[in-house]
């Protein structure tokens, strides 16, 4: 036996309680086991579909729930994401890699569970109990491993649970770690279906990124034909008439010009806005935080920023951040009724490590919106700046997340993936 | 002569408006969706409405309402005279408005309100039941005609006076225009019809959309 040193002794409580988790979850294991036993012929008999079968939705939970467990043990080794709700139907192949995991988390893991549990618990509860074997009475004797009715033998007894200890000591680590591999192995869909996943998420996110695109080139030519493009005919219109008044010598001409000369000054500044929607200057004058801060001091409503775990990301990354917050802000101002606002711009490590880039973190850069306004927000699907957020969103295989309660308040957290 | 008019920018609109009514025409009602140009026809039918200008992109999708309302008052009233004004013009738009086969079609760039004089000129024509070809439509037409074309054979001098006349001008027009004798724009249009094998009977509207027509073709 090597050294005791503290770093082997936690990690060996951590493997002893994970392995205690999993015997202690058994009973819900093994009812959910006969309850499947007697749903799955009806499923079967419905045609494959179980949505919303009770009982596999809650296999599918206990199995998230180990899933988690086993991920956090073996870190190493996880490398995806169970979807959060139970398939629908019986034919899923995460419903059957479920049921598989189930049987066999209701046998084979509970046995080794408790066996070891029980090794760990041995040399304790031995040491403990046996000097006392002098308290029972001669024709009931203690007995732990075997009956103690000498010294002797209670030294024997702690003896052996010291040897079962030392056995735990080496076998917990390599069966909870086997465990927990297993319980990956089984749970996750294995990598060519991962693939397949990635590969249909990047076709829809590439769907969305065309969609966006093609939405933001028709919002640009909108903005061009209805701002400057308008004014301009207004003021070739507005000179047109003004030439024609004076070339038949009436003297009426300045008020033409001088609404000429507005329609003009209207043109100049939605072309500035137009240029400014296509690319703000400022974000690759001053980067995301500064274009950000003068986002948020233009906000009507009192509002504050936090740009401290942010940095530097993509300049197409930065620009949707920038143009999310520019929504949601005006998003916040026309409905919320919220009298402060409070934005946060940062970047995080994915909590999902994609099968196809495995060990490498992602970096997501997270824009949250919250305020206190009186909530109630929907996204509307097309149409609503929500849509807008949703579809920049998309593009980058980002996620947005809508909380807004009637009554309030309500965050818009949306997530933009910076290695798209 | 009594006029409606649609357009959705309001700038735009009240400068028509000014416009139409600082040239002498009245205008019935200025409004700012298709739908409300039909309805107000509608209401001013009786009364008389002699045409309308309207804008072809329009509330609530923002496409070509402005045209389809146009054919829908052609429908209403065959002949109704309707001068349509855009932004970019197409020729297939063009070919839309004209497949009634009647006149008092005006298609024009929104540009062209610049040059009042022209632009009320066209107006007037489009009232008449003349027509009024944006130059850019013209072009359009001319630019796509293929390699052993007849117009091919036409000197520069005949493609401009052809260019004028597709566009809806008078001769009058044309020769003031491109400075020419009016017996020197006949000869023209008497050259260029007989090399194109167009009936050189035609005269006024009927010899526009005849010269369309062939354009189109």
């Amino acid at each position: 036996m090597t050294v005791t040193t503290p770093p082997a002794l936690r990690r060996r409580g951590r493997d002893l309680r994970y392995l205690a988790v999993e015997a202690a979850s058994w009973p819900a294991s093994m009812a959910l086991l006969v309850a499947s036993v007697l749903v799955l012929p009806l499923a079967v008999l419905a045609g494959g579909r179980t949505g919303g079968s009770p009982t596999l939705d809650l296999v599918h939970r206990l199995a998230l729930r180990a899933h988690d467990a086993a991920g956090r043990l073996a870190a190493d080794r996880r490398t995806t994401e169970l979807p959060k709700e139970a398939a629908a139907s019986l034919g899923a192949p995460q419903t059957r890699r479920n049921l598989g995991w189930l049987v066999l988390h209701a046998t084979v893991v509970f046995g080794l569970s408790l066996l070891l549990v029980a090794l760990s618990v041995a040399p304790v509860l031995y040491s403990l109990v046996a000097p006392w074997w002098w308290l029972f009475p001669d024709d009931a004797p203690m007995s732990l491993a075997f009956e103690i009715t000498s010294w002797r033998r209670a030294g024997a007894t702690v003896a052996l649970g010291l040897l079962y200890g030392a056995l735990a000591w080496v076998l917990v680590p390599w069966t909870s770690r086997r465990i927990a591999w297993g319980t990956l192995g089984i749970l996750e869909p294995p990598r060519s279906e991962v693939l397949a996943q990635r590969v249909d998420a990047l076709s829809v996110s590439r769907a969305a990124a065309l969609d966006a695109h093609a939405a933001e080139l028709r919002r640009i030519e909108r903005e061009l034909h209805d701002g400057a493009q308008n004014r301009l005919v207004s003021v070739v219109m507005m000179l047109g008439m003004a030439r024609r008044a004076l070339e038949s010598g009436a003297t009426n001409a300045l008020p033409l010009l001088e609404r000429a000369q507005d329609a003009a000054g209207d043109a100049l500044s939605g072309l500035r806005t137009a240029v400014h929607d296509i690319y703000p200057p400022v974000l690759d004058e001053l980067g995301l935080g500064d274009a950000a801060s003068s986002l948020t001091s233009r906000s009507t409503i009192p509002c504050t920023l936090d740009v401290r775990g942010l940095r530097r990301a993509p300049a197409a990354v930065e620009s949707a951040a920038y143009f999310v917050l520019a929504e949601a802000l005006t998003n916040a101002m026309k409905h919320s009724g919220a009298s402060r606002i409070d934005v946060s711009l940062r970047t995080e490590q994915s909590v999902i490590e994609q099968g196809v880039t495995e060990g490498a973190a992602e970096q997501v850069l997270v824009v949250e919106v919250r305020d206190d306004g009186h909530g109630g927000a929907v996204d509307h699907g097309t149409g609503s700046g929500l849509a807008g957020i949703r579809r920049r969103a998309a593009a980058f295989e980002g996620d947005l997340q809508l909380i807004s309660p009637a009554g309030g308040p309500t965050m818009v957290r949306v997530e933009l993936p910076c290695g798209f | 002569m009594r006029i409606l008019i649609a357009e959705d920018d309001a700038l735009l609109r009240a400068g028509l408006t000014l416009l139409a009514e600082s040239e002498g025409f009245t205008v019935v009602e200025a409004v700012d969706n298709a739908d409300d140009l039909l309805t107000a026809y509608d209401a001013h039918r009786e009364e008389g409405v002699d045409g309308a200008v309207l804008d072809v992109r329009m509330p609530p999708t923002f496409t070509n309402e402005g045209l389809r309302a146009a054919l829908e008052l052609r429908e209403r009233q065959p002949g109704f005279p309707v001068l349509v004004l855009s932004a970019h013009v197409e020729d297939q738009y063009a070919g839309r408005l004209l497949s009634g086969g009647s006149g008092g079609v005006g298609y024009l760039l929104k540009d062209r309100v610049g040059d009042v004089g022209q632009f009320v000129d066209a107006l007037r024509r489009v009232l008449d039941g003349g027509t009024a070809m944006d130059p850019e439509v013209i072009a359009q037409l001319l630019s796509r005609r293929s390699g052993n074309d007849p117009i091919r054979s036409l000197t520069p001098r005949e493609r401009e006076v052809l260019s004028l006349v597709a566009e809806g001008r008078s001769n009058a027009d044309i020769s003031r225009e491109l400075v020419l004798s009016d017996t020197g724009v006949s000869k023209h249009i008497g050259n260029i019809f007989s090399k194109l094998g167009l009936s050189t009977s035609d005269s006024g509207h009927r010899r526009v959309l005849a010269t369309l027509t062939y354009l189109r073709s």
